[in-house]
C-alpha cells in the first residue's frame, strides 16, 4: 500500500507539473459554460439574423427551455472526454518506451501497484472533471431557466458517468497491451465503433454502453430508469472485466 | 554463499538465439565484470536476472531465492542501474530518490539522511534543479544513487561506463569500488581496462554462452593465452624465423622500426621460447625485440571472439 501510495503521489506530481490537470480543468469549465451559453444565445443570434431583413425570410425561434441546455450538456461532453482519452493514452506507453518504470519495478513496485495507481488517477480525473462540468451547467441552468421540469436528472448524470468510466477502463485495458499511445487510442476507438455498429440493430441498441449517453430521454420522461437496467449491468460488467483484464495482462507486460 | 547463480539460461527472440545456456556464479562480496561485445546478450541476461524478461529455459537464483518473471521478490535485494537510465524529468533528484526510497521500503526516518548521504557519494548534493536538464553523466550518477539508495545486497549495473568520458568513467568505477564494501557488484561492459582495473572476478559472454569465467588471477594464469613475440630488424631475420618456426604468425599491424612486421606465437610454450632464442643466437639474427607476453583480458577476449 505504501508503494502504491508513493507511486500515486508521483502521478499527482505529474498531473500538476505537466499541466495535465490545468488542461482538463479548463476544458471542462469552458464546455460547461459553453452549453448554457449556446442555448441562451442561439435565439438572440437568430433574432439578429431575422432583424437584418436582408432576405425576405421570416425566422421564428421557439422558446428556449432548460432542455436545450441539457441537450448541449450531453453533446459537448464528447470533446473533453476524447481529450482525456488522448492525454492518457500515453500515460503507460511513454513509461514503457522511456524505461522509467524499470528502476521502480526493480525496487519492488508491483505491476498491480502501477496499474492501480494510474487507473485510480484516471478515474479521479474523469469523475472530478465531470462533476465540475455538471456543476457549472447545473448552476447556469438553475439561474436561467430552473431545473424543475427535468426528470430523473441525477440518474441521467450518473449513467453518463458510468459510460465515461467504461471508456477510461478501456484506456487501461489497451495500455496493458499496447506499445504506443496511438495503439491505445485505436483500441478504444475500435470498441466505440463496434458499439455504434451493433447499435444499428434496434433490438440491441438499448443493451449497449452507448445507450447510457442517452440522458435526454430520461430527462424528458420518454424513458424511465428501468429501461436502462440491462445497459447498466452490461456496462458495469464490461468495465470491471476491462479493469481486471488490464491488471492481469499488465503482469505479463514487457517493460 | 553465491549472490547470483545463473544456470543454463536460454532466450531467443524470433529466430535469433541470444542466450544459449548461459551459466555463471557470482560469490558474495565480489566485484564481477560481465564482459561481452555489443549485442552479446549482456543486457538480456541482466533483464532476466531482474525478472524483466522471461527466459525460455534455465533458472536464476539471487541469494538462493529463485527469480520469477513479473513481480519477482528477489528484486528487494537488488539495485539496478540500466544502461541508459531515464527518470521523471519533472522531479528533482531529492523528490525522485524519495519516491525510490518509499518504494524500496526504506523507513521514513532514515530516508532523508540517506538521500543526502547518497547524493554526496555521487556528487549531486548541490543539484536542486529538475532532472529534465541533466547531462548523461549526471543521469548516470543519479542512476547509481537510486540503485544504491536502499543498500541492496546485489548491485547490477548495465554498461555504467560505456557512454562516459575518462573522468566520468573513473568516478563511476570509484563509486563501484566503494559500493563493493557493502554489497556484491555485477557490471557489464565491453571496456576491458575497466574490468582489469576494479574487478576481482569476470565472465565473458560470447555467442550466447559464457566462454571464460573465474577470478582475475585464474584468468591471468591461463596458459593458453600466453604469447611470445619477436620484432625482426630486417627482412632476412623475418624470413629465417618464418621458415624455421611455422607457428609464427605475421602481425601486419605491428611494424618494427625498419618496416618489418612483428611475429607472434600464440599458445606459446617455454620450449618454443628457448628454441626461438637459440635460433636467433645461432644464426645471429638482427632482432629489435623478443618478448614473452602474459595473457591480458584483451587477448583472451580477441581470441574468444575470433575463434
Amino acid at each position: 500500500m505504501r508503494r502504491m501510495g508513493a507511486f500515486f503521489r508521483k502521478e499527482m506530481m505529474e498531473l500538476l507539473r505537466r499541466k495535465k490537470l490545468m488542461i482538463v480543468g479548463i476544458l471542462f469549465l469552458l464546455f460547461g459554460i459553453l452549453g448554457p451559453a449556446t442555448a441562451k444565445l442561439t435565439p438572440e443570434i437568430i433574432k439578429m439574423l431575422g432583424d437584418s431583413s436582408v432576405s425576405g425570410l421570416t425566422i421564428t425561434a421557439e422558446d428556449v427551455t432548460v432542455m436545450d441546455s441539457w441537450i448541449q450538456f450531453f453533446k459537448n461532453l464528447d470533446i473533453p472526454m476524447i481529450v482525456i482519452i488522448i492525454m492518457w493514452s500515453s500515460a503507460f506507453t511513454t513509461e514503457y518506451r522511456q524505461g522509467t518504470l524499470i528502476p521502480l519495478v526493480t525496487k519492488g513496485l508491483s505491476r498491480t501497484d502501477i496499474y492501480a495507481a494510474k487507473m485510480l488517477m484516471l478515474h479521479l480525473v474523469w469523475t472530478l472533471g465531470y462533476l465540475m462540468y455538471f456543476g457549472v451547467v447545473y448552476g447556469y441552468n438553475s439561474y436561467y431557466w430552473g431545473n424543475d421540469g427535468v426528470k430523473h436528472m441525477f440518474v441521467a448524470i450518473l449513467l453518463n458517468w458510468l459510460y465515461g468510466a467504461f471508456m477510461m477502463s478501456l484506456v487501461g485495458l489497451f495500455s496493458a497491451i499496447a506499445e504506443s499511445g496511438a495503439q491505445v487510442m485505436l483500441g478504444v476507438g475500435a470498441v466505440w465503433f463496434l458499439c455504434t455498429l451493433v447499435g444499428i440493430v434496434p433490438k440491441l441498441a438499448d443493451k449497449l454502453p452507448t445507450m447510457l449517453t442517452d440522458g435526454m430521454s430520461l430527462m424528458r420522461g420518454v424513458k424511465s430508469p428501468g429501461d436502462y437496467t440491462i445497459a447498466v449491468v452490461i456496462t458495469a460488467v464490461l468495465t470491471l472485466a476491462a479493469t481486471f483484464g488490464g491488471a492481469v495482462l499488465m503482469q505479463r507486460k514487457k517493460l | 554463499m553465491n549472490a547470483l547463480e545463473v544456470n543454463a539460461v536460454a532466450k531467443r527472440f524470433g529466430n535469433k538465439e541470444v542466450l544459449r545456456g548461459v551459466s555463471f556464479q557470482v560469490p558474495e562480496h565480489s566485484l564481477f565484470g560481465f564482459i561481452g561485445q555489443n549485442g552479446a546478450g549482456k543486457t538480456t541476461t541482466m533483464k532476466a536476472v531482474l525478472g524483466l524478461l522471461q527466459p525460455d529455459a534455465g533458472d536464476i537464483r539471487v541469494f538462493g531465492e529463485p527469480v520469477t518473471y513479473g513481480n519477482t521478490k528477489t528484486n528487494r535485494m537488488v539495485g539496478y542501474l540500466p544502461d541508459v537510465p531515464e527518470f521523471y524529468g519533472y522531479m528533482t533528484t531529492r523528490e525522485y530518490l524519495r519516491l525510490c526510497g518509499e518504494i524500496a521500503g526504506v523507513p521514513g526516518k532514515e530516508l532523508g539522511p540517506r538521500i543526502e548521504e547518497i547524493l554526496k557519494t555521487v556528487g549531486l548534493e548541490s543539484e536542486r534543479h529538475r532532472i529534465k536538464g541533466f547531462s548523461r553523466g549526471m543521469k548516470q550518477r543519479l542512476g547509481i544513487a537510486q540503485a544504491l539508495l536502499h543498500r541492496p545486497k546485489l548491485l547490477i549495473c548495465d554498461e555504467p561506463t560505456s557512454a562516459l568520458d575518462p573522468v566520468g568513467r573513473k568516478e563511476i568505477l570509484d563509486a563501484l569500488l566503494a559500493a563493493k564494501k557493502e554489497t556484491t557488484v555485477i557490471f557489464s561492459t565491453h571496456i576491458l581496462s575497466d574490468v582489469e582495473r576494479v574487478c576481482d572476478r569476470a565472465a565473458m559472454l560470447h555467442n550466447g554462452v559464457v566462454t571464460l569465467d573465474g577470478t582475475m588471477e585464474e584468468l591471468h594464469s591461463r596458459k593458453n593465452g600466453e604469447r611470445f613475440r619477436v620484432v625482426p630488424k630486417n627482412q632476412e631475420a623475418y624470413n629465417v624465423l618464418c621458415e624455421s618456426f611455422p607457428a609464427f604468425e605475421t602481425m601486419l599491424g605491428e611494424v618494427g622500426e625498419q618496416g618489418v612486421p612483428a611475429l607472434m606465437i600464440r599458445h606459446a610454450s617455454e620450449e618454443d621460447f628457448f628454441a626461438v632464442l637459440a635460433c636467433i643466437a645461432e644464426r645471429k639474427l638482427a632482432v629489435e625485440k623478443a618478448e614473452w607476453l602474459g595473457a591480458t583480458l584483451e587477448d583472451m577476449f580477441l581470441e574468444v571472439v575470433r575463434s
